[in-house]
């Protein structure tokens, strides 16, 4: 309910007069009991010397802002007759700009952390930015939260859970295996055995047995590559023939025990991790897990098979798998981790680029074929064969096994050539810019996806719930115009200026006045449906939810409500006076959810319910100070 | 007398050259005199309104969009619609600030058949000068559309069908079918609940 449209109460109060004929019931009278048309006055506010001057009515829009509610009140000057800030009268045009329009329009020119810091001193919420500089406001803080974070000796926590984690940090891994759930904290002794031991894989700078650690497993997986291709290098003849044999056939052994150590540090290193993981499920569908387990898989795959001639193929081919121990690498290597990373999100472009080249090499090799087809004696014998020739034409790699040797074939051989520069170099320049581009686009898109996930949820939650207000508080309207609530009850109890609360307060009795209206006309009564547990600016605290009987107690502590505290009597079971009594020092209303409850509702339970959320005076009013200083941002 | 003053005119109608009216009310003064508000009160009046539509007049989707914001939860569409015909006779389609006032000093500060007057108009939404069940029906369910649909006791269509039976029934004395204001008159001001349920407005601003 934007406190913008209270200007329009008198309108919506007149056109309730329509409804006056169809009432069913007779409509209550306003509860104030004399009608005090409540002057606007200009109000000066002295920042720093300069004066800027607004009327009362617009910074009491926002009720739950420094400006709005009596807290300013601790910065009047009597003998001026001003309220004076020591603040920046920079940023103080933009804040009284958002009295004036609703919107928190975010100045390019001023620092960040100067912005935050005037927002929250005025209790104006971050989230109230306007649409058109919140990007921009979002993406500022967040250099700074990120600059702020590199200075600081910790450096755990990277990607916030808004953005995106930059690959280039050392401590996350774009492509690694439970990064969402690896944000650990300081590691610190309390923690168990298995947090500690995954941050230190995840982050292998901060202790020394994780950097040994990251080291030894980086050494074996040089050994284990290194091993692999020396053993296929010739290197002598056997005692009992002539021909040159690779290193692996001369010392098997070795290789093997080579390779064992190395399968087995791996081995090692996965279990450790998988046990550490805190995601199991995440850490084993994670893409470094698959590299670890198809690295380690072949040598114990190899184990089983017996030395057979039928299965010694596919046992050759199993030890092809052995290189992918190289791409254990790219948790050592960043940059492996980027390409990989931008190899996945330029997916599209490769494809597409793999679609037109295999359409060329198709439309090519078949016209080479078929001009070359009359030819004795020629290599083009199918459309596949001839596809080889046009790959390495098109490549311009020309290995010259295969050359047509027709006038036809000649000819669309160069055109071959001369279009495979063109289907070939030019779109991969294309694409290594893409690579850029895409890369930091879709960053950006994510980020601000789920910069906007965020706050549309922040927001959501933060609503002040429409007609739950209504029905949170639905004070008591009497059914007899003669017989109204006494008017001391509404009014403010505590001292002090009072004029800002009143009218505040005031507006709050006319829209309820005016549901109440509709109520009696239509003979229901308006429920709420969804209720917000809570809103960002002025939940204190909860009080806890009391499943039986479906009693709700919540705060609403935007307003300084302590004279709207009058219970509905017909809602506590019985009527009884005693009940508005409780209420009226506390301004927490019992809200019954069910009405079938309502009428089983006895009085005790509703005692131990008000007592229970008794609050005394003094605490109170520090509680309705303390929430615009700290506002939950 | 209005003044428009238009800052940019064009008859073709495209988007980007449709004429931009602005309106300048009469002075406060005249106001004053044609109006039961104080003269504080118009400007608090003006200063509100001008927020809202800085051009001055306010058309049917704004106001529906302002109406409905008291009533969050309900569908203020239809009461909205009635209550701008009834302020917009001239059905030109939007609303300007003398109407505006003239309007809410009728209802506001008027006498009970001042209010009683712009109700039967608000029920005569095609000004016939009398008002049939269909009027009456198309008022109860507009009004019952307000509540929205966390109504308790739920709403049904019996519930309103039934009030409209009843409304119509008192205010129909002769059984003819149509209420002229005559009647309606003479009907609400005998009606004791009527009598005081307006007089709730007598000190509303």
């Amino acid at each position: 309910m934007s406190k913008a449209v209270a200007a329009w109460l008198p309108f919506a109060r007149a056109a309730a007069v329509g409804w006056v004929p169809v009432a069913t019931n007779n409509l209550p009278p306003i509860p104030y009991a004399r009608h005090k048309p409540a002057e606007d006055e200009i109000i000066t506010l002295n920042v720093s010397g300069r004066r800027f001057q607004a009327w009362r009515r617009t910074l009491e829009k926002f009720p739950e802002t420094l400006l709005g509610s009596c807290e300013k009140d601790y910065f009047y000057n009597e003998r001026k007759e001003e309220y004076f800030f020591d603040r920046d009268p920079e940023i103080f045009r933009h804040v009284l700009n958002f009295y004036r329009t609703g919107k928190m329009h975010f100045p390019r020119t001023e620092c960040v952390s100067a912005i935050d810091e005037e927002l929250a001193f005025f209790g104006i919420l971050p989230d109230l930015i306007a649409d058109c500089c919140y990007d921009d406001y979002r993406d500022r803080k967040r250099e700074n939260d990120e600059r702020m974070m590199d200075d600081s000796a910790d450096n755990f926590e990277t990607g916030t859970a808004a953005g995106t984690s930059p690959p280039l940090s050392t401590s996350s891994t774009v492509l690694g295996a439970g990064t969402g759930k690896a944000k650990a904290g300081a590691p610190s002794t309390e923690q168990s055995l298995r947090a500690r031991m995954w941050h230190a894989f995840e982050n292998p700078h901060t202790s020394t047995p994780a950097l040994v650690f990251y080291y030894v497993t980086g050494f074996f997986i040089a050994v284990s590559v290194i091993a692999n291709i020396v053993e296929t290098v010739p290197c002598g003849k056997p005692t009992n023939s002539e021909i040159m044999k690779p290193c692996g056939e001369l010392h098997p052994k070795i290789f093997f025990c080579l390779d064992t150590a190395c399968v087995t540090i791996f081995s090692v290193e996965y279990l450790m991790r998988l046990f550490a993981a805190p995601n199991r499920c995440k850490f084993l569908r994670s893409v470094m897990s698959i590299i670890d387990v198809v690295a380690i898989l072949p040598y114990y795959i190899g184990l089983t098979i017996t030395d057979n001639e039928d299965v010694s193929g596919a046992f050759v081919t199993l030890r092809v798998f052995r290189v992918f121990r190289i791409f254990k690498f790219s948790r050592h290597s960043q940059g492996l981790r980027i390409l990989g990373y931008t190899l996945k999100s330029c997916a599209s472009e490769l494809g597409f680029l793999l679609f037109s080249i295999t359409m060329a090499i198709i439309i090519f090799a078949t016209v080479m074929f078929y001009a070359e087809k009359g030819l004795e004696g020629t290599t083009f014998v199918s459309i596949p064969a001839a596809s080889w020739y046009t790959i390495v034409t098109m490549t311009t790699l020309g290995y010259g096994d295969m050359v047509p040797r027709t006038i036809a074939g000649k000819l669309f051989g160069s055109l071959c050539s001369l279009s495979g520069v063109l289907v070939i170099a030019l779109p991969v320049p294309v694409i290594v810019s893409n690579f850029g581009r895409i890369y930091s686009q879709s960053q950006r898109q994510d980020k601000r996806r789920a910069q906007k996930r965020a706050r549309l949820a922040r927001i959501n939650a933060g609503k002040p719930t429409k007609s739950s207000s209504y029905y949170r508080r639905k004070p008591d309207f009497p059914e007899e115009p003669d017989n109204p609530p006494p008017v001391n009850e509404l009014e403010v109890t505590s001292n002090g200026p009072q004029r800002n609360t009143n009218l505040v307060n005031r507006f709050e009795i006319d829209h309820f006045h005016l549901l109440n209206c509709l109520e009696k006309t239509t003979n229901h009564e308006i429920f709420e449906t969804g209720i917000a547990p809570h809103s960002t600016t002025t939940t204190m605290h909860h009080l806890h939810e009391n499943n039986e009987p479906h009693i709700r107690r919540e705060s609403h502590g935007s307003k300084h409500s302590a004279d709207l505290s009058e219970c509905s009597r017909s809602r506590c079971g019985g009527g009884n006076t005693e009940c508005q009594n409780k209420y009226k020092t506390t301004p927490f209303v019992i809200r019954v959810r069910s009405p079938s409850m309502r009428a089983q509702l006895s009085d005790e339970q509703v005692a131990t319910a008000t007592s229970n959320s008794m609050i005394g005076e003094d605490a109170m009013h520090s509680l309705k100070y303390c929430q615009s200083k700290n506002p939950i941002i | 007398m209005e003044k428009m003053s238009p800052t940019q005119n064009d008859d073709s109608g495209s988007e980007t050259e449709r004429a931009i009216l602005r309106y300048i009310p009469e002075s406060v003064d005249y106001l004053h005199s044609v109006t039961k508000f104080s003269r504080e009160e118009l400007k608090t009046l003006y200063r509100n309104f001008k927020n809202e539509c800085p051009n001055g007049m306010v058309n049917e989707e704004t106001l529906k969009h302002i109406y409905g914001q008291f009533f969050p939860d309900g569908d203020s569409d239809a009461y909205a619609h009635l209550v701008f015909k009834s302020f917009d006779r001239g059905n030109s389609g939007v609303v300007n600030f003398e109407r505006f006032a003239i309007g809410l000093s009728r209802l506001l500060r008027g006498t009970l058949k001042d209010r009683l007057r712009w109700t039967f108009e608000l029920y005569d939404a095609k000004g016939l000068g009398y008002i049939t069940k269909d009027d009456v029906a198309t008022i109860v369910r507009s009004v019952y559309k307000l509540l929205g649909s966390c109504a308790q006791p739920q709403l049904n269509d019996d519930d309103v069908t039934e009030h409209v039976d009843r409304v119509f029934d008192k205010l129909d004395l002769n059984r003819v079918g149509k209420v002229e204001f005559d009647d309606f008159y003479e009907v609400c001001t005998k009606d004791e609940s009527v009598v005081l349920s307006m007089s709730v407005f007598d000190h509303a601003m």
